[in-house]
């Protein structure tokens, strides 16, 4: 009876708490206005979800060519059994893998080096990827939200869509819109939506911000890392020290970099995948990412093996823009009329 | 039951609706874009003051990472709440890229002109603008009625009976309603002020400092 009494005690104040903190905030903010007061008029939900709606009838039809291949598949066994357990994973839905998007040998590859991770396949969680020194194999994965690239002579375990162990070598992190934790000799790295390296050397880890924050955490020890700065975990602590965020030191993160696909892009796409590649910090202007219409200027042709530097001449040579370097940004502008 | 954990009938709602759009239900397509787009566009406006032409981009792109992302969702949190995780990511993804930071550095706060004059400096009116936002984008994401009732109660300053009159229910209907969208609503504030007070949170503020 009296448990009762309690947990009726602790639901009122709960919602008395509630009460007083939804208040405050409603009050402060004041009332919803009109979308068209915010000057959101004329955005149609339908136009705004059109991209979304192709994606996901995209995705349908993805999962109705995997769910077809695997009825084939079954049907060509002609195991009952196997039957069975096919529409056992039917009903469930196929379980979440990580992808290789690309794999990078150096000649001469080692015997069915790159081939045992050709790019779409798929690897299970709890798997261990190691790649080899020499020949040197680079590795480029999808793992849950994020992109990943492994370096040569490293070891990786995945051990979910959102955790991921380099038990040696090098690993350079994409963050995408949900958590990661990277383990790495004793330490967890989290990130907030960021680009940095994850290296075990000698037993100890280091973690290398190239953009945004990262949480080096070990045991009660706690590190913020931000652009331009490295996290050392020794035995004697955690240091933070100043490191380039270009240069020859990120050089092997080119080796197992996806291709980026130029033909429809826009221009903004592509200065941001020159920026995530290099380092450099892009400055410019809106008005430049537009054309006089006020839509994005779009790209045509292919990169093909052009290094980061080169593909930028090569764009901007089909525009009216030019770049400059200063230091670590490239600045972006118009071209002087002759 | 954690303070934090949505009710069941609230997760199951959305699981069920993330379900049956895995299923291929157009119905429940159309269902989440309406639901949850207008909410989308508070946030994304509200964060991206001043550059109204980046709202429809950052908006398809929540939407369509959203959709490719389903089977990432793991229903045991606010559908809302993930939605606004991934519309955060894309506006400080807009943010890095376009380096405004720097821009505005050099031609002045051009944008902070369209805040409301209060005495405070730009950087704590637009802190103040973008909870703002999110309080609004919250108030849209919550089930049902719940976003009108907390209005109703919070700044016309209605009775509960006043409620049951507007819902068509009793006041003991009313009250439960009322209780239930307070819970909703803190919910998905919390983890909002949450993720706000992150290093470097997704939304600009932190990039515009």
């Amino acid at each position: 009876m009296m448990e009762h009494e309690d947990a009726r005690d602790l639901d009122r104040n709960r919602d008395e708490e509630a009460h007083d903190a939804v208040a405050e905030a409603l009050r402060q903010a004041g009332p919803r206005p009109e979308l068209s007061a915010l000057g959101l008029e004329g955005l149609s939900t339908e136009e705004l979800a059109a991209p979304a709606r192709a994606a996901w009838e995209a995705r349908l039809a993805r999962r109705a060519r995997g769910r077809r291949a695997l009825a084939r598949a079954l049907a060509l066994a002609a195991v009952l059994a196997l039957a069975a357990l096919g529409l056992a994973l039917l009903r469930s839905g196929p379980k979440p893998t990580a992808t290789v998007l690309a794999s990078l040998a150096e000649e001469p590859a080692g015997p069915g080096q790159a081939e045992a991770w050709p790019p779409g396949a798929p690897i299970a969680y709890g798997s261990a990827l190691a790649t080899a020194a020499d020949p040197p194999l680079w590795l480029s994965l999808q793992v849950g939200a994020h992109r990943l690239r492994l370096d040569a002579a490293s070891e990786l375990l995945l051990l979910s869509p959102s955790r991921v162990e380099l038990l040696r070598g090098r690993l350079y992190v994409e963050a995408g819109p949900e958590p990661l934790e990277v383990l790495a000799a004793g330490t967890v790295s989290e990130h907030v939506g960021t680009h940095y390296e994850v290296q075990v050397e000698n037993g100890e880890a280091r973690v290398r911000v190239r953009d945004g924050v990262v949480r080096l955490l070990r045991g009660q020890e706690k590190l913020e890392i931000s652009r331009g700065q490295a996290g050392l975990a020794t035995p004697a602590g955690l240091t933070l020290t100043a490191t380039p965020v270009r240069g020859e030191s990120w050089g092997w993160i080119r080796h197992a970099a996806p291709p980026f696909i130029l033909e429809g892009s826009d221009l903004a796409s592509f200065l941001g995948w020159f920026e995530a590649e290099t380092g450099f910090e892009v400055e410019v202007a809106q008005e430049l990412l537009t054309d006089e219409d006020g839509k994005p200027i779009r790209l045509r042709g292919a990169l093909g093996a052009m290094a980061p530097r080169e593909a930028l001449d090569a764009v901007l040579a089909g525009t009216s823009l030019r770049s400059e370097i200063r230091g670590d940004r490239v600045l972006i502008f118009r071209a002087a009329r002759p | 039951m954690t303070e934090n954990a949505a009710p069941m009938d609230e997760t199951l709602q959305e699981r069920q609706l993330v379900r049956r759009m895995n299923d291929g239900e157009a119905a429940a397509f159309d269902e989440f874009v309406e639901h949850y787009t207008p909410a989308l566009l508070r946030y994304a406006q509200g964060h991206l003051t001043g550059h109204p032409e980046a709202v429809p981009d950052i908006v398809q792109s929540t939407l369509v990472v959203a959709v490719e992302r389903f089977d990432t969702f793991r229903g045991d949190g606010a559908l809302g709440a993930w939605l606004l995780s991934i519309c955060r990511f894309q506006i400080a993804t807009y943010w890095r890229r376009l380096k405004v930071r720097k821009r505005w550095a050099a031609e002045g706060p051009v944008e902070l002109d369209s805040l409301e004059s209060t005495g405070e400096s730009p950087g704590q009116s637009l802190e103040r603008h973008q909870r703002n936002a999110g309080v609004h984008a919250i108030l849209e994401l919550l089930p049902g009625s719940y976003g009108n009732v907390l209005e109703w109660k919070y700044l016309e300053e209605i009775s509960v009976q006043q409620i049951a009159e507007r819902l068509g229910v009793s006041s003991k209907a009313a009250e439960s309603t009322l209780s239930r969208a307070r819970a909703a609503f803190r919910r998905l504030h919390r983890a909002e002020e949450a993720a706000r007070s992150r290093p470097g949170a997704a939304d600009g503020a932190g990039g515009r400092a």
